[in-house]
């Protein structure tokens, strides 16, 4: 059973702080106490970062805005999917870029340059991006799909020309300025996407974990490779062919997995003509023309005729919101209230 | 309704302009009471304090945590604190 445990947030910008009591209690001859230097003056030092990793534990509800029609999850023999599967996100010249081991994105009809994807599940990324740019997984300088989406980070790079793929899991020829970007023993939650490579799906090119780097080579016998099949995500021993690659210049970059649930829609309806539909019952639609008069009478300085719009804009709203309330309205008492 | 419907009863032409209020309408409508609703649950990692609010957030509505007052892995929702804890956290900048 899992133990029970008591949080809080705070939020710093544009980010939110989880932070967890971190408490210890029992009894008996082997009970060792919480330390007096954990507890401080009023217990405020047992409020800590997190103490335990928990798989999706932090769950946020928020609203959205409805500049989009979400489309059906189709997936089909024939490429012609829309709900696709990635594991990974990560950084190219600033723009973020959707990796997925083993899957060749530009072989689906769906997905275009400049066209529209939808993005759930993820862990940063929820909503529409647009596509800036589709590589195959072989051969190519990043893989996946590159979008318009700038991303304010600075994320870790390497190139490398001249490499070599060995039969034993390794990659030689690498400069041993790797370990000054990248970790030569990285922790369990460091991930690097390698593109570049010549082989085909599923091998060498992808998401790793767990290398180890010395000297000149980059090692990968005891790394954790994550695939992408039948839209689920799997975890192996590397896929490694060293036959096709003698000689290759390869890429890497750091990679932020995603929690095994992200996928996107490919071909996504978004907002952008006079045929699109606005996503909204009728009713608010109706306080929507009200907002856009308001705008349109702002920008012609008449200020009365916007607050105007602007109040009926409001109202509208609010009689949505009542409609929705059927009966006599009560206060609940509190668990904390005196009865 | 569709756009083209919206452009004809406040009388505009300008497409692009049009759209652009009816984004910004959108925002406003969901800030002040929600019309479209999302979950997304992240991992949390051991000694990791900050996350990443979802880049299409207009509002937070709720915030939930698995296990928070009860061990039945139920998600419920936590408290928000007025003082940041003074301890050091392992991600801080």
């Amino acid at each position: 059973m899992a133990s029970r445990r008591f949080y809080a947030y705070y939020i710093r910008g544009s980010q939110l702080a989880l932070v967890e009591h971190d408490s210890a209690s029992g009894d008996g001859l082997n009970y060792t106490g919480t330390d007096i230097n954990d507890i401080g003056p009023s217990g405020g030092l047992q409020w800590k970062s997190p103490v335990a990793s928990i798989t999706d534990g932090l769950e946020i509800e928020y609203a959205y805005s409805p500049r989009y029609l979400t489309p059906s999850k189709g997936i089909d023999s024939a490429n012609a999917d829309i709900y696709h599967t990635y594991n990974c996100w990560f950084v190219v010249d600033g723009y973020l870029t959707l990796g997925a081991s083993g899957v060749s994105f530009s072989n689906f009809s769906s997905i275009a340059v400049d066209s529209y994807i939808l993005i759930e599940g993820s862990e940063r990324w929820n909503g529409i991006h647009k596509v800036k740019a589709i590589q195959n997984i072989s051969n190519t300088a990043h893989g996946g799909i590159q979008t318009y989406t700038k991303v304010n980070q600075a994320t870790k790079y390497f190139t490398e020309s001249s490499v070599t793929f060995t039969t034993s899991e390794t990659i030689t020829g690498v400069d041993a300025e790797f370990d000054d970007i990248f970790s030569a023993s990285p922790s369990s939650n460091e991930y690097m996407w390698i593109a570049g490579s010549d082989a085909g799906f599923g091998f060498n090119n992808g998401l790793y974990s767990g290398w180890s780097f010395s000297s000149t080579t980059l090692t990968f016998s005891s790394a954790t490779f994550y695939y992408i099949g039948n839209n689920t995500e799997t975890t192996g021993t590397p896929n490694w062919d060293a036959s096709s690659d003698p000689s290759v210049t390869i890429y890497m970059y750091e990679a932020f997995r995603e929690n095994g649930s992200a996928k996107f829609y490919s071909g996504v309806d978004v907002m952008d003509d006079e045929s699109d539909t606005i996503d909204l019952p009728e009713y608010l639609a109706k306080g929507l023309v009200y907002y856009v008069q308001g705008k349109l009478a702002e920008d012609q300085g008449d200020i009365e005729r916007k607050e105007y719009f602007m109040r009926e804009f409001r109202r509208i709203l609010e009689k949505h919101e009542s409609s929705k309330i059927w009966g006599a309205r009560q206060l609940a008492v509190g668990p904390h209230g005196i009865r | 309704m569709k756009v083209k419907e919206l452009m004809e009863r406040v009388g505009m032409t300008e497409t692009g302009r049009a759209i652009a209020y009816i984004k910004d309408g959108l925002d406003e409508m969901n800030m002040l009471a929600e019309t479209h609703i999302n979950v997304q649950r992240i991992d949390i990692a051991e000694n990791q304090r900050y996350y990443d609010l979802p880049a299409d957030m207009i509002k937070v509505t709720d915030i939930r945590v698995k296990n928070h007052s009860n061990s039945k892995d139920e998600y419920r929702s936590i408290p928000r604190t007025i003082y940041k804890p003074p301890t050091e956290d392992a991600d801080g900048v």
